[in-house]
């Protein structure tokens, strides 16, 4: 069973292997045939005149693998090889007998291979920390907040190697926003206070009667006033009801009553109902957060002889709140004279204030309070139901009893002291959000710690897909089918991903993965020196060449094109701003970013970005060397090794005659010493195919020495180009190392973790397959989502 | 416009209303235990790092003998405060080893640890607490923070770069625990907010003993340490709660469940600390005599943050140093904190377009031996120390005590490698600052320590008294060479 043979020239493809008939004994049997038929034969013809024997140089004797098992047994040997190969520190330049870089490309295939043989793992399962940003995206879906509330947490960058500790500074602003959103958006209860009169104080008959806890109605003849002290939660419009019944007089003016707020006039009401039942008068104010006193008091207790023309009486029925609040006329003032006036009586039953009116709950209230204690629900009882329904949301899973009764034990605390129900719900749900189950990603139950293997529960595998794409928590689709226990089917976990990914939502897959891949995160803190001809960064321009990049990346996924298209579109999006580094501000003018079809082959795709070819240079000038390094790194899949340590000092070279050298004839110069040469040999080509492009993506035909752009170059591998839309067509022809590695990058960052072992194989069947279905982004996704290590974890 | 404020004791207590920042008055002492009763300010530690290494010939005097009457390039713009300075040469730092191609990600992860990364476990982040992170747990209970790490850009990172080693390596200097590094606020106007207008922490009416300010203040209720807040009482119940996610989670996660709890803890100590701290602000105001006599006292400190949210572009690079370096210096004035380290910038990424200088700091340190490029590798460390001598001369000019509060800091400035052309972990740059309260002789220059980076964290730590079980790193004494 060969193993090699989608080997492109020089490249590190083995061939992938279906999923269905991979084992770890079938991988290292075709392995160990390979060392003996392929790999052991190059061994002996290129290092076997050194490398043998009891006099071998490096203390490696290759006499003594004598059999493929043996080979497979040690690995450290060959991960030492591979890094020697690959930087060609080996076999030494002055060899004659050198290996085609297809033979080499052989040896580490084969090499980088033995990663691969490992036992079937998903992996460990990461009780992992949400980002800031996903953080914040989860309290606006949770609580429908503004995410920037939490623009004060340290950034995060999600990914292979992400840390989940916490912080002692970032708990602390956990507390801090819970309490800033929970106070947002929980107001105070409204103001609901209702006395009988008799309870109230009174002023009657020119002395003062306390109020009784078992008062009823009070009946004021003459002058008299009832006062209630009130404390208002909120500044506010607050209303004044009375319940009240005039006594028929011979007059004709109805019975007055002035209700004032610490002493001053807020509203009067004619209380002209006479009969037998009292009647509801409201009067509306302005009261301050804070204590205030309501009194009411008669304004005409004196029935004064008939002057002039009766008043009209008023209509029939009192309407509520219909008085205007006037102040009491002069004649009322008027002193009368007790003997020969009449009194007027008035009997109040009661008094009440309430308000300020409550805004229509929003919808996140609404979710919040699913119960309201009452007649038949007691507080606990209200308080559990929403303990329940909120922990489900924020947890992304049914909370456990345990988890309930110490919600319920929060909001106890709170209840005891006489706070009222909103407030104590409150600190249940502050008590939630600095919770480990809200703070991270956590098993589905007690079952997911088992020993061994186990499937990631069905809540689980909701929130790794949700904040996947969304960076945030799953909304009522996925939380609906979790529930149901019907999204772990490989149907409905495409049809899913394929749902989220069509999402708006789905930007965030840029955010959190395409933008750090492409290095666009770094243009916010990028830094060039300013000088003449040379448009500076500004941050509009900043912001548009991240945007083109997201608007280049999200169509590709949305429309489900093949990811090639990531290196070949001939087409992008651009502002006005963006448009002066393309050279067509005459066309593309104003903020708005739009599409734009590109006429010149050596525009279009990831490679030409200029987002990207600023990331990749130094303050004044372009670095062929992080450009190659990045092309190397972000397409095909290529770390190249680090400098070596310790470089030994070179000669003074700043010299007149060097002067005189352009960048790439300088840059070329690594090549000379042979401790760089094997890296810089592969690397620096690369980045002189991108040379045409200035530090913030314009073209140039002379640099900045102006010496002409020489733009030929060669892949690894041999391939030669000689312009930038050259070199994008030989990488989309390695389209497949392309896929490898946005297979892999996409992989470590929804794992979270360092890929090793069979996650090597997940990889290569996860790429296999995208390219069966050209390539396509969307596949890659699904295939993801539908993996080993997405759907289980290893307790070990 | 720019806002300026006017931070001194008596705005600490009046105008911020809840006084965070509790500041020094003599009369009531300082925070140690017994509570109100050291007499001495304590000894605080400040670290500051500049990366990349030096051009070691320009950095180091020349001759001992003449220090520091001439000095080096480099430390040229340290006169004004060098009889201040202590001068390390001959430091060496913990070998690279199995990582040495990562030399950049080991500089800074290695310069408060003492030691390298578990190269066994290089993708994650496994190497050990730091100094300023033990320093904290042993000074941290008297304060309102335990430690204040601030920095220019911020440390997030994620993958794994050369050597296959973390990217949070190459950005993070401070360690909580072996697994656990710690952020930087990077926002000035945050710091100060975190220092002096932190939340108003609410007491229980009922089921704890009662604590009312106005009380304290009228020094009807002697301390509040028995007192409870809902907040504390709250993350106890969510601590519960959260051991029983243990039976929930794997081995392998339990580590970052004891972190979640510990952290938890951190935070109702802080809670203390607040509580604490208001409760002092009170009685200090209700005690107006001793007030009054601590006001003429007062040495006020301006800081001036410019407007707008971001004034974190690389041209106000230097600006954003000074304001942080100002916000040290505040926050150690005023007890606030006892532990504080700054990093400007870590050793990815910072270009010094602010000078003009057409590389980064990482291109001119490999400088081949060319004269622009060394020039320019210099202009980059005069750079930070500027920005060092400018905090010490803040420090310097604050009256504490019998002298100045430089007397009682020790801020360590240096860098994780030395020479930055060939990465070597030798010749440190090192200089101690501070007196350290009478403990450090400063104002020499030692050519040769007699031990290594390790016996140097480790010496630093006895001066605040940390007890030790063992050296810091590859620590095997601690350095007689401070004193």
């Amino acid at each position: 069973m060969p193993v090699f043979l989608a080997c492109s020239p020089g490249g590190l493809v083995s061939a992938a292997e279906p999923a269905a008939t991979w084992s770890l004994e079938g991988a290292s049997a075709a392995s160990a045939q390979a060392f003996e038929h392929v790999i052991a034969p190059l061994l002996t013809t290129y290092c076997g005149s050194c490398h043998h024997g009891a006099k071998a140089k490096g203390d490696l004797d290759l006499a003594r693998f004598a059999t493929g098992t043996g080979a497979l047994a040690e690995r450290d040997v060959w991960k030492t090889c591979a890094a020697k190969l690959l930087a060609r520190e080996m076999p030494p330049d002055k060899e004659r007998k050198q290996p085609s870089d297809a033979e080499r490309g052989q040896l580490l295939a084969w090499m980088n291979g033995l990663r691969r043989l490992s036992p079937r793992t998903p992996g460990p399962g990461l009780l992992r920390r949400l980002s800031q940003a996903e953080y914040a995206n989860t309290l606006h879906d949770l609580l429908g907040v503004d995410p920037q509330v939490a623009s004060e947490l340290p950034r995060d960058v999600v990914g292979e190697g992400y840390s989940s500790s916490i912080s002692p500074l970032l708990m602390e602003k956990y507390l801090l926003i819970a309490d800033q959103v929970l106070d947002e958006i929980i107001l105070p209860e409204q103001l609901v206070l209702k006395w009988n009169a008799g309870q109230l104080d009174a002023i009657a008959d020119g002395t003062s009667a306390e109020g009784r806890p078992d008062g009823a109605e009070r009946r004021i003849s003459g002058p008299g006033e009832i006062s209630a002290l009130v404390a208002a939660p909120v500044d506010g419009t607050y209303t004044v009801r009375l319940l009240a019944l005039a006594e028929k007089t011979a007059s004709r003016e109805p019975l007055r009553l002035a209700v004032r707020v610490d002493n001053r006039f807020a509203g009067e009401i004619k209380a002209v109902a006479t009969g037998k039942t009292t009647a509801a008068y409201t009067v509306t104010c302005r009261l301050a957060a804070g204590r205030a006193k309501i009194s009411v008091m008669l304004v005409n207790p004196f029935i004064e002889p008939e002057a002039g023309p009766p008043a009209a009486p008023s209509g029939g029925r009192p309407k509520p709140g219909a008085t205007n609040p006037k102040p009491p006329t002069p004649a009322a003032a008027k002193p009368p004279t007790p003997g020969d006036l009449g009194r007027r009586t008035v009997t109040i039953q009661s008094l009440e204030v309430l308000g300020p009116p409550a805004l229509p709950p929003s919808a996140a209230q609404k979710r919040i309070f699913v119960a309201m204690p009452g007649k038949d629900v007691s507080r606990r009882d209200a308080a559990a139901a929403i303990a329940r329904a909120f922990a489900r949301r924020a947890y992304r899973r049914p909370p456990s009893a345990n988890e309930v009764a110490a919600l319920l034990d929060v909001f106890a605390l709170a209840d005891a002291q006489d706070e009222v129900f909103s407030e104590a719900v409150k600190l249940m749900l502050k008590a939630v959000l600095v919770a480990p189950a809200f703070l991270f990603l956590t098993p589905d139950d007690a079952a997911s710690a088992a020993p061994g293997i186990v499937p990631l529960g069905e809540h689980q595998v909701a929130a790794r897909l949700s904040y996947l794409i969304w960076s945030t928590m799953p909304d009522d689709e996925l939380a609906a089918l979790a529930d149901a226990g019907r999204l772990r089917t490989p149907v409905m976990l495409a049809q899913q991903t394929r749902r989220l990914l069509a999402d708006p939502r789905a930007h965030a897959l840029f955010d959190g993965f395409g933008a750090p891949w492409l290095g666009l995160d770094r243009l916010a803190d990028l830094a060039f020196v300013e000088r003449k001809g040379f448009p500076p960064l500004t941050s509009d321009l900043r912001r548009a060449m991240y945007e083109e990049g997201a608007l280049l990346f999200g169509s590709i996924l949305r429309e489900n094109r093949s990811m090639v298209e990531l290196i070949t579109a001939d087409y992008t999006w651009m502002n006005g701003p963006l448009a002066r580094i393309y050279g067509l501000e005459a066309t593309v003018k104003g903020p708005q970013m739009r599409r734009v079809d590109l006429a010149d082959g050596n525009r279009g795709g990831v490679l030409t970005l200029p987002g990207v070819l600023a990331v990749t240079s130094l303050p004044a000038r372009t670095s062929p060397v992080k450009r190659g390094q990045w092309v190397m790194a972000q397409i095909l899949g290529q770390e190249p090794p680090p400098p070596p340590m310790n470089v030994p000092p070179l000669e003074r070279q700043d010299t007149p005659a060097n002067s005189q050298l352009t960048l790439r004839q300088r840059t070329e110069r690594h090549r000379a010493d042979p401790a760089c040469a094997g890296c810089h040999r592969m690397i620096d080509p690369l980045g002189f195919g991108l040379e045409n492009f200035d530090p913030l993506g314009r073209w140039r035909d002379r640099d900045d020495t102006g010496g002409a752009v020489d733009a030929t170059g060669a892949l690894p591998g041999g391939a030669t180009f000689r312009s930038p839309q050259e070199l994008k067509r030989l990488l989309a022809g390695r389209q497949d190392e392309f896929c490898r590695t946005i297979v892999a990058k996409l992989l470590a960052y929804t794992l979270c973790r360092h890929l090793d072992g069979y996650d090597e194989v997940v990889v290569d069947q996860i790429a296999a397959a995208a390219a069966q279905d050209g390539y396509r982004l969307q596949t890659v996704l699904v295939g993801i989502v539908a993996s080993y290590p997405f759907l289980n974890r290893d307790n070990r | 416009m720019r806002t300026n404020w006017l931070i001194d004791r008596r705005t600490c207590l009046k105008g911020l209303g809840v006084a965070l920042g509790l500041p020094l008055l003599e009369t009531m002492g300082w925070a140690d235990p017994p509570r109100g009763g050291a007499a001495k300010p304590p000894v605080r530690l400040a670290f500051m790092y500049q990366c990349n290494g030096v051009h070691l010939p320009d950095f180091f005097p020349k001759e001992a003998a003449v220090f520091p009457t001439v000095l080096s390039d480099n430390l040229e713009p340290l006169r004004a405060v060098i009889d201040y300075c202590l001068v390390l040469g001959g430091n060496t730092g913990a070998d690279h080893g199995a990582v040495g191609n990562a030399a950049h990600a080991i500089e800074l992860s290695s310069w408060l640890t003492g030691q390298l990364l578990n190269t066994d476990n290089r993708a994650n982040i496994d190497i050990a607490p730091s100094i300023d992170q033990i320093a904290a747990q042993h000074l941290g209970p008297y304060t309102a923070l335990p430690s204040l790490e601030l920095g220019f850009r911020d440390n997030a990172a994620s993958g794994t770069g050369q050597d296959g080693v973390n990217n949070r390596y190459y950005t993070t200097g401070n360690f909580r625990t072996a697994t656990q590094p710690l952020p930087v606020e990077t926002s000035p106007a945050n710091v100060y907010k975190r220092l002096f207008s932190s939340r108003q922490s609410r007491p229980l009416k009922h089921g704890g003993p009662a604590v009312d300010a106005s009380k304290i203040a009228a020094g009807a209720v002697a301390a509040v340490d028995d007192g409870d807040s809902l907040d504390r009482s709250m993350l106890d119940k969510v601590l519960e709660s959260a051991k029983d996610l243990r039976a929930q989670i794997s081995v392998g996660d339990q580590r970052q469940l004891d972190d979640y709890l510990e952290t938890v803890h951190a935070l109702q100590a802080r809670i203390v600390a607040i509580e604490r701290q208001q409760a002092e602000a009170a009685r200090a105001k209700a005690d107006k005599g001793a007030s009054a006599t601590a006001y003429k006292r007062s040495e006020p400190i301006t800081i001036t943050i410019p407007p707008g949210e971001d004034h974190r572009d690389a041209d106000h690079w230097a600006d954003h140093t000074r304001m942080m370096g100002d916000l040290m210096v505040l926050a150690f004035q005023t007890d606030t904190t006892r532990v504080c380290t700054l990093i400007p910038s870590h050793p990815t990424g910072m270009n010094f377009t602010n000078l003009g200088l057409k590389s980064d700091h990482h291109g001119f340190s490999h400088h081949e031996n060319r004269a622009e490029k060394i020039a320019g590798y210099n202009q980059c460390a005069r750079y930070y120390i500027t920005q060092f001598a400018y905090i010490l001369g803040r420090m310097k000019g604050l009256r504490e005590g019998a002298g100045n509060l430089l007397d009682n800091v020790i801020m360590m400035y240096g860098s994780g490698l030395g020479d930055g052309f060939s990465h070597t972990n030798t010749d440190l740059p090192t200089i101690l600052a501070g007196r350290g309260g009478g403990t450090v002789r400063t104002g020499r220059y030692v050519p040769k320590i007699s031990g290594n980076h390790g016996d140097l964290l480790t010496a630093i730590l006895a001066r605040v008294g940390v007890p030790l079980k063992k050296p810091i790193g590859i620590g095997t004494r601690v350095l007689p060479d401070l004193a």
